[in-house]
């Protein structure tokens, strides 16, 4: 793997705490990822998964105390476009698509390319193009209206947007929940795409197996708390599963 | 413009390509075709059928005529395009139109204001009705429907407060002077209306401000999260439909010499019927402003030819409501087949 070569981590995590009342939903997690990795986190309802990752992508101000470091400089990820300008791009559940707009106005929301006075269609259309192939995605046209798309080609429409905002962190949420066997596999395809670019990419997923080969480490997360940090290839699924279930292998029966 | 133009097909290798959207029957295209160019084919068959049956339509004079009858409504419907494409409707504009009337008129005659300051006061005036609508909607988070209905009927009081319930004539003709002349032999509203839905489509079409109305429209989160002002836009949209119809009722009070509190009375409708044939839709997020311009026409025509074929104004009435009904049901399968 190339994370020996490139020695500063895309992503630091350190000792991120995040208490709701009484609740304390992040129990200190620290890890992290390297740039061509991709970490899938993986635990049950109410590990703190969600928690962690709108604290990543800005949503949530964690407690005082913690750090995070993007290629090695600390952020306060304030807001979601302060996430987005430190290079950690999130992906919802939910696209954040207009379908009423075609893809090139979809991979270019809220900043539209511009000359002089007036957007730049035909630039932001051969951008498009060209994010797209990079992405192996196959549409008839940029210039369909995003409702027409399948929810494959939706989600990598969503996964697109990612790669034009310049991201070097991907966070996917659940990318293939509400996806069909092939259209999963070909959305994993475009992640295995973005991959190839270097991107880091923090998978949230609830399938480990769909999710299996194209992860390289797999962060089980228990009670707020990081359970245990796997290498895929080295793992085996009954492993992840135990240290998703009963946490560290010392509390864990047998 | 609206085909998928310069889209050169995006291919490369076809592992892990995705599939095309699902294809659609023969009977679906036919529905399709008939929502999207439709109205252009009754409009077409209207002009013909009228054409022939009568032979005074096709003249120039008569042209002129169906041109002016629209402009205004026409300037508050290229408003309203854009407000729905936000996702919000203003049932204000006649009100506002009333109002505006109102207002150039006692400006002149009661107040001997110069004209140039009572139009500007008067279009001063709806901007704060357009404020008011905007804050009501975004800030109190009212429906825009319940807003905009309860300011039209403050505005009909109000303006009839204004004036007693009269008319008010203005002697001075420097506005109908204006108002009633014709460049190049055609009147000034219909110069000021195609300027207008002009504007309004470059707004709409380049510009990212423009994008941005379809954007709010079609999904406010997705916009909010991709760093676009929705409230400001929803704002927007609100003064701009007022000024719109502001300027309604200033071209009203021109060419009637008057201006009354119940001018631009049912505009609304009218407005909507338009709109609503243009295929704009009450879904926000779409609609093209060139077709609320031919829903504009296509009632200007049915309006026209009708009279000229003096038919009975009861059976015009009926007609018109009809016409609404259909372009309703329109708006409601086109939403309904987006969102499928």
């Amino acid at each position: 793997m190339i994370d020996s070569v490139l020695a500063t981590p895309a992503l630091s995590v350190v000792d991120i705490r995040k208490t709701f009342g009484h609740v304390q939903a992040l129990r200190g997690v620290s890890f992290d990822l390297m740039p061509g990795e991709v970490l899938s986190i993986v635990g049950d309802n109410g590990a703190g998964k969600s928690t962690l990752i709108k604290v990543l992508s800005g949503v949530y101000t964690p407690d005082p105390g913690g750090q995070v470091r993007v290629r090695g400089e600390a952020k306060t990820l304030s807001s979601p476009t302060v996430a987005l300008g430190a290079g950690i791009a999130t992906v919802y559940q939910d696209l954040s698509l207009v379908d009423t707009r075609d893809v090139s106005a979809n991979l270019f929301l809220g900043r539209e390319l511009r000359r002089g006075p007036f957007v730049d269609s035909k630039r932001m259309i051969i951008e498009s193009e060209r994010v797209l192939n990079e992405l192996t995605m196959n549409l008839p046209s940029v210039r369909v209206p995003v409702s027409y798309l399948s929810g494959g080609q939706r989600q990598a429409v969503a996964i697109a947007r990612v790669l034009l905002h310049g991201a070097d962190v991907v966070i996917l949420d659940e990318p293939t929940a509400a996806l069909g066997v092939q259209e999963s596999r070909r959305v994993l395809d475009v992640i295995e795409r973005l991959k190839d670019q270097g991107k880091s990419i923090i998978l949230v997923s609830h399938n480990l197996q769909q999710v299996w080969d194209i992860t390289d480490r797999f962060m089980a997360m228990r009670l707020g708390a990081i359970a245990g940090i796997r290498e895929r290839q080295s793992a085996s699924v009954d492993e992840i599963v135990r240290l998703i279930v009963y946490g560290n292998e010392a509390d864990s029966p047998r | 413009m609206s085909t998928p133009s310069s889209g050169a097909p995006v291919t490369t290798s076809v592992t892990g390509a995705l599939p095309l959207a699902p294809r659609r029957s023969g009977a679906r295209l036919v529905g399709d075709f008939l929502l999207e160019y439709g109205m252009f084919v009754a409009l077409v068959a209207l002009i013909v059928f009228f054409s022939i049956a009568s032979p005074y339509f096709l003249t120039q004079q008569n042209l002129i005529n169906i041109g002016l009858a629209v402009s205004i409504s026409g300037i508050m419907a290229a408003a309203i395009t854009v407000g729905l494409i936000a996702g919000q409707l203003d049932l204000s504009i006649g009100a506002v139109l009333g109002l505006s009337a109102v207002v150039t008129a006692l400006g002149i005659e009661k107040f001997g204001l110069p004209m140039p300051l009572a139009v500007a006061i008067a279009i001063a005036v709806s901007l704060v009705v357009g404020l008011i609508n905007g804050a009501l909607v975004v800030d109190v988070g009212i429906n825009a429907i319940i807003v905009t209905l309860a300011m039209a009927l403050t505005l009909r009081g109000f303006s009839a407060m204004l004036t007693g319930g009269q008319t008010v004539t203005i002697s001075d003709g420097l506005l109908q002077g204006l108002v009633n002349s014709r460049p190049l032999g055609i009147p000034v509203p219909i110069y000021i209306a195609v300027m207008i839905f002009g504007v309004l489509y470059v707004y709409l079409t380049r510009t990212r401000s423009g994008w941005h109305v379809y954007a709010v429209g079609g999904n406010s989160s997705a916009a909010l999260r991709a760093g676009i002002n929705v409230k400001m836009i929803y704002r927007g949209t609100f003064l701009l439909t007022a000024v719109a119809a502001c300027i309604g009722g200033i071209i009203s009070t021109g060419r009637a010499g008057a201006g009354g509190p119940f001018f631009g009375t049912g505009a609304e409708f009218d407005v909507l019927t338009a709109v609503l044939l243009g295929g704009i839709g009450l879904g926000g997020g779409a609609g093209r402003i060139e077709r609320t311009l031919a829903g504009v026409v296509l009632i200007g025509v049915l309006n026209n030819g009708l009279t000229l074929l003096s038919v009975d104004s009861y059976v015009q009435a009926t007609v018109r409501g009809a016409v609404f009904v259909l372009a309703v049901i329109l708006g409601a399968i086109a939403l309904k087949r987006r969102s499928r």
